[in-house]
């Protein structure tokens, strides 16, 4: 078992971190009761922990027991889909954008047959069933207007919590009906004490200079802090104040990219690239991360001068990116100009002089 | 013998040709079995006055547009395996393999009438609905291979071979039916079995690739002959005949000229059977003359480059292949003029010669356009072009009008910014595809181990096996990436070359980035 | 899409749904069902469309409607309202609720409401009542139709007249298209002022025992931006989150409602305009997504800022917000965030620059 999800909270009280909200939350559910909520927050930062809390809270110890499950679906059109779901006696959690366009059907579906199986097993708990539905933000608009109707529809029966990283790309429609949970990313002292406490646990001592380096490199993400934290312990176990920090491997691969679009800017360059940027996105990296570190990593050697212009273009690609399923089309359009805007910079420096 | 062969509806059938093909049936052995015993003969087409095509059909060996060598091959295995049966334990297979109209049916045809083979072909019944009832069309045809039902009445011969050419639908879809087939039919048929299939163009099924892997040939002793595009010198002889057939029949037919021959021989692109086709219709009295176009060729290297030669082609065929287009667009021609320098082509005519969809040619055009850039700046507008158009192409599937509009842009982008352009032969290659997989799971490829060698320092816990919960997933893929479900797989960009009509050749090598 | 209601009664439903809610457990009910209006008359603001539908009520003939505007503004609480005073008891049979999450494709407004529409309706109510001799499909949201549905709709409205009626319900009516609006009389409704929201939230939680001051219902009003809807929910959250008994602070209730704390924006603006080190700009905006403030939100709270700031002039405003809704575009159709407010800074860098 990972470290992870050894040590996640179960219980509301205890919490590491944002402890008011803790108490609201179980204010929330005192009276068995709660209106359907709609958690965001950067990666990492313990939204699905928090819900975890909230249902146990709800319904004891029940709500932890879980069993994985394929449930299928028919689309109008007579397609057949499959989906994952984790469920207990209580709950039932899925992530509908995982079926692509047809998550419409996945949503109206897993809430229908909830809200109807519950009026056959009236001597349950509660009178409701709760329904976990991960990356909102990811599900298509026609999803979401679904979601806005259902969801008023089948309160009685029902409450529905929604998972999402930002709410930007939830409709407001949805957002009004829910009640909103800001769940922020830990601070950076916070995930330093996480990480001792946990050594602790496990008997290991931990440094605090690696501990500092572990910080950074995770982004404030809890997870991600904890995940390096065990991979650092199998590579190397006591630790070392300096002891070598894995980077994930595709970071390291885009900020060698980066350096090659640095480098030198011809046509050579920019097949090498294309080829890079199809192996990243062969092995299942999501195009807006591959997009975003690359970005981060070429401002970085940017000249004030353009990096207006650079974070201007990447902008318009990275939404039309965001539109379609081409990303490469995208993502090499922005390489070629950025490489073409960095090399007339260049070109005109060496005039200078 | 020869009443025999009229059941089978070769040689020159007697009857009315626009009905040849219901009244073979009628007349035909097997009439009320969902198995036809029938072959249509090899060019059904317009026929007015006396059947044109069955009167060309080979009758012998030398009539045949099929390299010699190939039919030897194939007499050979005739030879071995048909004539002289010995009776074996294991009944053979032979596989031929050929693009459209080489002669690959034609060929069985005439060896087995030389060698007095008889030959029963399956033909997909047509009252079965595929997706529903697979199972049964894959039984069916079983049983039409081990002749455990639809023998013939009037056919004893011993010598006989089964014919596929049809394959049942069911068995595109579920190819993993097909060596548990072979299986069967090897032991319980009695006849040889004759697998014909023609090669692709433009299509991605290929039944080659998927049914007859090479492991399946190697398992099951399968003979495979591969033919090649028809031989021009081969295809003038057969317009020979053709000619003359037509100096024999002046009342109804005419000789075409000798530009129009060229005409029809250079379109054909190999397809004899389209050139036997354009031939007749060209030869028709009352029908006009059929435009060519002469386009001037620049033929050769640089030492002749006054070497120019005319070329005519037929003009009603104007599709230009992918390969063409791709060419076109990749390597502008200019011209000069007054006041700059225009495209050397009617756009216009360019785009509606496209005969690709717009999606697949501009995925084309993407993979390709980078080598033939000389300058980042004309890149970068060119990338820019295509990463525009994209973003239509996506947004509006069905709608024609948008789509064309989306080929203009990137046509027209790649024409015009092309300022440096690169000249030198590069290898077309096919779009790379990255389909996200719904099992997960990673396809195991050989020569993936590259890939894999790059994430493998991850520690072994971190590659949790197993479901995991979503919320696990999505931190698996987004900081781990060792750990998806949901992974990616790309079907490698693939070199395709110019074999034949538009003919994509296999992969050489899975594609392997490097870094 | 509720509006007011002067006498606040349980069990208020929207449509043929949520009416088999038990009322056994009242707590489970949200407040903006619980206070839907019951009469035409206790919908607000609206006095065009109700004296429409009052008129109606009192026995002339109901046209053909289209209502629009903005959410939570009280469209589909009026037609409800006007249908249960129209038909009583039996306006469930009546009214026919077509909305987003059903099937509205071009075959469902084939099969479905044609079929309804084509069903005959008695004049008198079983219990000998008069009542309109029609029924009502009443279509919410159909700014989310598909047009060829929409087309496949007028044909239907106009062969229908005799037993039917229709109700388009949407936000946006340059969503529906012009056959379809030139066969229903159109109505506004207008965003709800804020005295008026901020009364209704006073009766509400005087009903449900929330204490709570005065500035904090009006941090909630504020931020509601005349949606009646989000106003009451965003009401009974925070009550919810307190706990009963407790007083509602202003803290929670800028907390539910998501608004981004004024320090931020300010810190953003004083980033951009004295930068000195681009790091920090990156940095910044890395925290502001760290902390799960929705970029969306900054750039309404941003845009509301710049309109009134007297720091710009009328240059770097109008460079300023045309980088604004640009870059909302982009987000609404799923840009990253990270991405798009890096490019809003950049403007708002060079629109410093200007004046300097």
């Amino acid at each position: 078992m990972l470290w992870a999800d050894k040590y996640r909270p179960k219980d509301l009280a205890n919490l590491d971190y944002h402890k008011d909200q803790a108490v609201n939350l179980k204010n929330l559910v005192k009276d068995g009761d709660f209106p359907h909520l709609l958690v965001y927050g950067p990666l990492g930062a313990g939204k699905k922990t928090r819900i975890m809390c909230l249902l146990r809270e709800l319904y004891g110890a029940g709500a932890e027991r879980l069993k994985m499950e394929m449930m299928s679906f028919t689309t109008p059109s007579n397609k057949k889909l499959e989906i994952m779901t984790v469920s207990s006696n209580y709950h039932i959690e899925v992530n509908p954008s995982d079926v692509g366009i047809y998550d419409r059907v996945v949503v109206m579906d897993i809430i229908k047959n909830v809200a109807q199986s519950q009026q056959l097993n009236s001597n349950a708990q509660r009178e409701f069933k709760v329904i976990v539905l991960t990356d909102v933000d990811d599900l298509t608009k026609d999803a979401q207007h679904a979601l806005r109707r259902t969801m008023e529809k089948y309160i009685a029966n029902c409450r529905i919590i929604l998972c999402a990283t930002s709410i930007s790309r939830v409709i407001p429609a949805i957002r009004s009906r829910c009640l909103c949970i800001r769940v922020p990313a830990p601070s950076e002292e916070t995930i330093i004490n996480i990480l001792h406490y946990t050594c602790e646990k496990e008997s290991l001592k931990l440094p605090r200079g690696l501990a500092e380096r572990i910080v950074q490199v995770s982004n404030r993400n809890l997870r991600r802090a904890l995940l390096i934290c065990e991979a650092c312990k199998v590579e190397q176990y006591p630790f070392k104040e300096d002891q070598n920090v894995a980077e994930p491997d595709w970071q390291i691969f885009i900020k060698k990219t980066a350096a090659r679009m640095l480098q030198n800017q011809n046509m050579d360059t920019l097949s090498k690239v294309r080829e890079n940027l199809y192996e990243l996105l062969t092995n299942g990296i999501p195009s807006d991360i591959i997009f975003k570190t690359l970005l981060e990593e070429l401002l970085k050697n940017c000249d004030m001068g353009i990096k207006s212009k650079i974070v201007e273009e990447a902008a318009i690609h990275e939404h039309r990116m965001a539109q379609g399923n081409k990303s490469i089309f995208h993502l090499e359009s922005f390489v070629a100009k950025f490489m073409y805007i960095y090399q007339e910079m260049m070109q005109e420096m060496l005039g200078d002089f | 013998m020869t009443t025999k062969w009229k059941a089978f509806d070769f040689g020159p059938a007697k009857k009315e040709p626009s009905l040849s093909k219901e009244s073979s049936k009628a007349e035909g052995i097997e009439q009320d079995i969902p198995v036809q015993i029938k072959r249509a003969c090899e060019n059904p087409g317009s026929k007015k006055c006396f059947n044109f095509h069955s009167r060309l059909e080979p009758q012998n060996i030398s009539d045949l547009a099929v390299h010699s060598k190939k039919i030897q091959e194939v007499q050979n295995w005739f030879n071995q395996y048909v004539v002289s049966s010995q009776q074996e334990d294991l009944s053979p297979f032979l596989l031929l393999s050929g693009p459209t109209g080489c002669g690959k049916t034609a060929t069985i045809k005439v060896i087995c009438r030389s060698l007095d083979v008889s030959i029963s072909e399956y033909i997909n019944p047509v009252d079965q609905d595929y997706e529903y009832k697979g199972m049964n069309q894959i039984s069916q045809f079983i049983e039409y291979l081990i002749e455990s039902k639809w023998t013939s009445l009037f056919d004893s011969s011993d010598n006989r071979v089964t014919l596929v050419e049809d394959f049942p639908n069911a068995l595109i879809h579920q190819p993993n039916q097909f060596p548990d087939i072979l299986e069967t039919c090897q032991y319980k048929t009695r006849h040889p079995v004759i697998f014909i299939i023609t090669d692709p163009s433009g299509s991605n099924i290929s039944l080659l690739r998927t049914l007859f892997t090479d492991e399946i040939i190697s398992k099951f002793n399968i003979s495979h002959i591969s033919f090649n595009n028809c031989a021009p010198s081969l295809m003038k002889s057969a317009i020979k005949r053709a000619q003359d057939l037509v100096r024999a029949n002046p009342e109804s037919h005419k000789q075409p000229s000798t530009e129009i021959i060229e005409a029809i021989l250079a379109s054909a692109m190999g397809d004899i059977r389209n050139a036997i086709n354009q031939f007749h219709i060209a030869s028709l009295k009352d029908c006009e003359q059929i435009p060519v176009v002469a386009t001037k060729m620049q033929i050769g290297t640089k030492r002749k480059r006054n070497a120019v030669q005319s070329k005519t082609s037929m003009s009603r065929d104007e599709n230009l292949g992918l390969f063409h287009g791709l060419g076109r667009v990749l390597n502008p021609k200019r011209k000069d003029v007054p006041e700059g320098w225009r495209l050397n082509y009617d756009m216009e005519k360019l785009i509606d010669e496209f005969s690709t969809q717009p999606q697949q040619f501009h995925s084309f055009l993407f993979e390709n356009y980078l080598r033939y850039f000389g300058e980042l700046r004309d890149a970068w507008r060119a990338a820019e072009v295509l990463s525009m158009s994209a973003k239509f192409l996506e947004n509006w599937t069905d709608r024609h009008e948008t789509l064309l509009f989306a080929l203009w842009i990137s046509v027209l982008g790649l024409m015009i910014f092309n300022e440096h352009k690169v000249s030198r032969w590069t290898q077309i290659r096919a779009p790379t595809r990255i389909t996200k997989r719904s099992d997960g799971r990673h396809k195991k490829k050989t020569g993936d181990r590259r890939r894999r060698g790059m994430w493998q320092n991850l520690p072994a816990h971190r590659l949790q096996q197993g479901p995991v919960p979503r919320s696990v997933r999505a931190h698996g893929i987004r900081e781990l990436c060792g750990r998806h479900r949901g992974g990616w797989q790309a079907s490698g960009a693939r070199p395709v070359g110019y074999g034949g009509p538009g003919g994509l050749r296999p992969p050489a090598a899975p594609f392997v980035p490097r870094h | 899409m509720q509006a007011f209601l002067k006498s606040g009664k349980l069990g208020e439903s929207s449509g043929k749904s949520s009416s088999s809610k038990p009322a056994k457990k009242p707590k489970s009910v949200p407040w903006v069902e619980k206070y839907r209006p019951k009469t035409v008359s206790d919908v607000v603001e609206q006095s065009e469309a109700v004296a429409v539908l009052e008129q109606c009520i009192t026995g002339a003939d109901l046209p053909n409607l289209l209502f629009y505007g903005p959410p939570g503004t009280g469209k589909t609480s009026t037609i409800l309202a006007a249908s249960r005073q129209l038909f009583g008891d039996i306006y469930k049979e009546r009214i026919l609720e077509l909305n987003a999450s059903d099937e509205r494709g071009i075959q469902v407004v084939r099969d479905k409401v044609k079929t309804f529409a084509q069903l005959t309706a008695s004049g008198t109510r079983p219990d000998g009542k008069p009542c309109p001799p029609f029924k009502i499909v009443i279509l919410d949201e159909a700014d989310s139709m598909t047009h060829a549905a929409q087309a496949a709709l007028r044909r239907t409205m106009e062969k229908e007249t005799k037993t039917t009626r229709f109700c388009l319900i949407c936000n946006y009516v340059s969503r529906i298209i012009e056959p379809l609006t030139s066969r229903c009389t159109k109505f506004r409704f207008k965003p709800l002022n804020d005295s008026m929201i901020l009364e209704r939230l006073q009766y509400i939680s005087k009903e449900e025992n929330v204490e709570c001051d005065e500035t904090t219902l009006n941090a909630l009003v504020e931020t509601s931006g005349g949606d009646m809807r989000r106003a009451i929910t965003c009401l009974q959250s925070c009550a919810k989150l307190t706990g009963p008994g407790k007083k509602m602070d202003i803290n929670s209730v800028l907390e539910v409602t998501g608004v981004v704390p004024q320090h931020w924006l300010q810190d953003f603006l004083k980033i951009c305009k004295g930068l000195v080190n681009y790091n920090n700009l990156e940095t910044f905006i890395q925290n502001l997504i760290l902390e799960a403030y929705a970029a969306s939100q900054i750039l309404e709270q941003l845009n509301d800022h710049l309109v009134n700031s007297e720091e710009f002039n009328n240059m770097q405003k109008a460079l300023i917000g045309e980088k604004l809704g640009a870059v909302s575009y982009r987000l609404q159709d799923g840009g990253s965030e990270y991405i798009q407010l890096l490019d809003l800074g950049n403007t708002i860098i060079q629109a410093y620059a200007l004046s300097a």
